[in-house]
């Protein structure tokens, strides 16, 4: 009886989480905002309710880090890795590169350096957890700027651009994020114990080495079954389903089975699936761009219904000044990374145009995955509630500055790449922003 | 201690066998699954027949074909083979572009027997060296432009536009043209800066677009084109009618290739097609025609003349009479007749194969019939298409051109492989691309220096031509000194088959009063 009661338990922690999503979007279509920000409101409220109903929601710290990487990343990558057209990417891989390996590790560092500088005379952060809140915040999350590229009928090269900037980003930036915080754990059970002694470099590059390319090579293994699959089954339901389940399976696969990087897995297999079945775009795969467009919705949608659960009146008037270090960290990093590396990628690929770099570098909002990263942070570490406290104000002023401001920026500059005449073809009305409310984030990108 | 060293190495040795042998592994394992994948998304698409009935195996068939290009042209074709230029022209201008010894031994590899060959009668007593002279120097214009143009120079670079060509293909060929003082003719895409810098002599050619010379509504803009004239390096005007490669089409310059700086020199908007018009729109008649030239000589008063592919002849007859009737400053100062098999340009393949008449057809055609009229000596023909060979130059001479313009050999002198590329933007030499990774390939210096050995190599070798026709210089070549070989591979005097006309003004005049 006891299984039965705790499936049945399950079932409806997970029903009051959905009605929270659900109930999120509603608010940002009444109070015509984002859909993250309804999402985060409905958490909150949630929250509020919570102990009014004495309900359990089931999440605990200890069980976030599973649920987030196991079950919403792989969704959310591979939906960002199935949209990006392979033809374009190829064309820009060398500057997307460039930004999503050296450009993250700088800006990692830059807002490591920063954060801790910053904070020292108030908190005292130990460098590692700068360096967690730099890798944390290393990953951007673009899904605003992108959906309002759209609406401008921007050109599809700026929108790639972008948006596989911000998927390569976010891969690296999970990558070293596990790194990092194996490091960071190590570190206070070895302070723990007694003998401080670090983890040897060669070690460490060697294992980042055998994760990184035994992701690629778990993921292009899953790839390549995942079409062989969909080949075979002939048929469209069967081709979404095959789909859903490389989106798991790859991620488990990698990251529990071989204990390789699970999300360079996700993101082979998408991008590899993507390019076998691209003469079945019309045939087995018409459904497929929409089941994405959902299940990404509904679990971005979850990620800031969680964030609002968490998220809490102590960490503004405890950490005020935190949080706008980070924020002017954040955003100080980001330029100086966009406008430091964006000269040199006309070494590696084609140049980029300066109007592009100033969507790039304000455009950098961070979302959904760097809340994912900061909501799995493990409860062993002692300054994991100061780390997520910044991640949230960064988060916070990424979605109501940056992601209201850039309408205007977009307005401005012509970005159809020098087009004489294809520069304001779509009118004037940018400011308008998500007007019709059901313009979220997630359901925007096709 | 050793035996720690061997063991050591020997761990080091099989963990590196480990590694390798994953690595196979895995590519086994992933070459199988891309097999099957290939087998059945082959079996599973619809739009390759090939594909579908022989999965993985069909695949073959379109790596192959496109292979198989370059297997026939480095391991196949012989030497008087391709087309449109087999490797014995190329090597010719190769060789003469690069200066090195261009002579051949054991035997001409060119049959002597295909109908339509030439071959040049040589003289018993050839010109001595010491009596040979420089071409005879040709005037345009005189008396009729404010400016005349007085050049000597035989062979000179045809109609490119810039756009089709690239920046440093413009430079070099601009600094080979001043080395061996020829004309650049510079195609429809306008007058740059990278004409002007080697400080050589321009034709300006006026498309149907205008480009360079249009006002706001893409008119023939009068300012613009005194402004132009000004300069000194500009010496002539063509209006192009039509190019040999695609008569009755306008100049297409595709998308990818207009970049900033065409569209500025241009004055189109950047990377949409550059379609010009595929008519002038001024006029559509011959009376027009006479009227535009004669109207764009006096605004720059320099030489102007038209430039076409001959077609129905009709109207030329219609010309001549219309000049005799209305006045030799009616004239053109030169008319450049192209030839239809195609040229540079990008065209639809079935205006390049068929459409217009051959140069071989039409150069006597002009020239008899200018002769005719008595308009030899008032108007001066220039022929191009192909003409890239000593040989084919001292033809067109004998036929009775004045000048020669070369367009693709002078691509050849810049490095162009003939890839066929052209209007694809992927130029593998550089010659005819934006792609600054494709351009860095053409040094301007140094293929200036082979467009200028090119040019004079040819004309040095014309020249040997008419030695060995016993004249002094190539000007002098007359249709007798060439016969052509008949269908039954005999060869025919040219002067049998287009005798020579004598100037009949008591027709022109019948004709010209009804």
């Amino acid at each position: 009886m006891e299984s039965a009661d705790s499936v049945i338990r399950l079932v409806g922690q997970g029903l009051y989480m959905a009605v929270a999503a659900v109930a999120g979007l509603a608010l940002a279509r009444v109070l015509r905002t984002d859909n993250t920000l309804g999402c985060l409101l409905a958490g909150v409220l949630a929250g509020m309710l919570l102990p009014v109903m004495d309900f359990d929601t089931g999440l605990r710290t200890q069980n976030l880090q599973a649920l987030v990487f196991f079950v919403i990343l792989p969704v959310l990558i591979f939906e960002a890795a199935w949209q990006i057209e392979p033809a374009i990417l190829k064309r820009w891989l060398g500057p997307v590169l460039l930004f999503s390996t050296i450009g993250v590790a700088l800006s990692a560092i830059l807002i490591g350096l920063l954060t801790y500088y910053g904070s020292d005379y108030h908190r005292g952060i130990p460098w590692i957890a700068a360096l967690l809140t730099g890798v944390i915040l290393a990953a951007t999350d673009p899904v605003s700027v992108v959906c309002k590229l759209r609406a401008e009928a921007a050109g599809e090269d700026l929108i790639t651009l972008v948006e596989g900037e911000s998927l390569f980003n976010d891969a690296a930036a999970i990558l070293l994020y596990s790194l990092t915080l194996g490091v960071a754990l190590q570190l206070v059970l070895a302070g723990g114990a007694g003998s401080g002694e670090a983890p040897g470099v060669g070690a460490v590059t060697v294992f980042f080495l055998a994760t990184f390319f035994g992701g690629v090579a778990v993921g292009l293994l899953c790839g390549l079954v995942t079409a062989i699959a969909v080949l075979l089954l002939r048929s469209a339901g069967a081709a979404l389903l095959v789909l859903l389940l490389a989106a798991f399976g790859s991620f488990y696969l990698a990251e529990h089975v071989v204990h390789v990087s699970g999300i360079l897995s996700v993101i082979t297999c998408a991008i590899v699936a993507r390019i076998c079945l691209r003469e079945q775009q019309s045939s087995f795969l018409v459904h497929a761009a929409p089941t994405w467009q959902w299940l990404s919705l509904i679990f971005s949608a979850l990620i800031f219904v969680i964030m609002g659960l968490l998220i809490t009146w102590e960490m503004f008037t405890q950490l005020w000044l935190a949080m706008i270090v980070a924020i002017a960290a954040a955003v100080g990093a980001r330029a100086l990374t966009i406008f430091m590396l964006a000269p040199l990628a006309r070494f590696i690929g084609p140049p980029i145009p300066k109007e592009w770099r100033l969507v790039m570098g304000w455009g950098g909002l961070r979302g959904v995955v760097a809340v994912a990263l900061a909501l799995s942070l493990p409860t062993e570490l002692p300054y994991w509630w100061t780390i997520q406290s910044m991640v949230f104000g960064v988060v916070l002023f990424s979605l109501l500055v940056q992601g209201t401001t850039c309408s205007w920026l977009l307005g401005k500059p012509r970005l159809n790449g020098g087009n004489l005449n294809g520069g304001n073809v779509s009118g004037g009305n940018v400011s308008g922003g998500n007007v019709s409310g059901g313009k979220g984030p997630a359901d925007s990108r096709e | 201690m050793d035996l720690q060293a061997v063991a050591a190495m020997r761990s080091f040795a099989v963990q590196i066998l480990q590694v390798f042998g994953l690595l196979f592994a895995f590519a086994l394992v992933v070459l199988v699954l891309y097999v099957l994948y290939m087998y059945l998304a082959d079996i599973n698409q619809t739009k390759q027949a090939i594909r579908r009935n022989f999965p993985v195996l069909g695949r073959f068939r379109y790596k192959f074909e496109h292979l198989g290009e370059f297997f026939r042209q480095y391991f196949f074709a012989l030497d008087r083979e391709e087309l449109p230029f087999n490797r014995a022209q190329r090597s010719w201008v190769y060789r003469a572009a690069k200066n090195v010894d261009s002579t051949i031994a054991f035997g001409s590899t060119r049959p002597l027997n295909q109908p339509g060959d030439v071959l040049f009668l040589n003289h018993p007593f050839p010109t001595l060296e010491k009596d040979a002279v420089p071409p005879m120097e040709v005037t345009f214009g005189e008396g009729y432009a404010e400016q005349p143009y007085t050049t000597s120079a035989i062979v000179n670079i045809s109609a490119m536009s810039f756009g089709a060509l690239s920046v440093p293909a413009v430079t070099a060929l601009s600094h080979g043209a001043a080395r061996a003082g020829i004309w650049l003719n510079t195609g429809e895409g306008g007058l740059s800066d990278y004409h002007l810098s080697g400080g050589c002599d321009i034709v300006f050619q006026i498309g149907t677009a205008k480009y360079g010379v249009r006002d706001l509504d893409g008119s023939l803009s009068d300012d613009k084109l005194r402004r132009l004239a000004e300069l000194r390096q500009v010496k002539m005007f063509e209006l192009k009618l039509s190019q040999g490669a695609k008569p009755g089409k306008g100049g297409i310059l595709p998308g990818v290739k207009v970049t900033k700086e065409i569209a500025r020199v241009r004055g189109i908007p950047v990377g949409e097609d550059s379609i010009s018009p595929n008519g002038h729109p001024e006029f559509h008649s011959v009376d027009g025609l006479l009227d535009m030239i004669r109207h764009i000589r006096q605004v720059t008063g320099k030489p102007t003349g038209f430039k076409c592919v001959v077609g129905t002849s009709d109207w030329l007859h219609e010309m001549c009479e219309r000049i005799r009737l209305r006045g030799l400053e009616y004239a053109p100062d030169f008319i450049t007749i192209d030839s239809a098999d195609g040229g540079t340009g990008a065209a639809p393949q079935s205006l390049m194969d068929y459409m217009g008449l051959p140069i071989n057809r039409s150069l006597p055609l002009v020239v008899d019939l200018l002769a005719q009229y008595g308009l030899r000596e008032r108007v001066r023909i220039i022929a191009s298409g192909k003409l890239l060979t000593p040989s084919m130059v001292a033809w067109a001479l004998a036929m009775g051109a004045d000048f020669v313009n070369c367009g693709r050999g002078f691509m050849f002198a810049l490095g162009c492989i003939q890839a066929m590329q052209c209007n694809k933007n992927t130029c593998p030499t550089g010659v005819t691309t934006h792609n600054p990774d494709l351009q860095q390939g053409l040094d301007p210096v140094d293929k200036a220096e082979r467009v200028a050995s090119y040019a004079r190599n040819l004309a040095y070798e014309v020249g040997t031509i008419a030695h060995s026709c016993g004249v002094r210089e190539p000007r002098q070549l007359r249709r007798h000194h060439v016969e052509v070989i008949n269908e039954r591979g005999l060869a025919t005097p040219l002067a049998e088959l287009v005798p020579e006309v004598q100037p009949k003004s008591v027709i022109a005049s019948d004709r010209g009063v009804q």
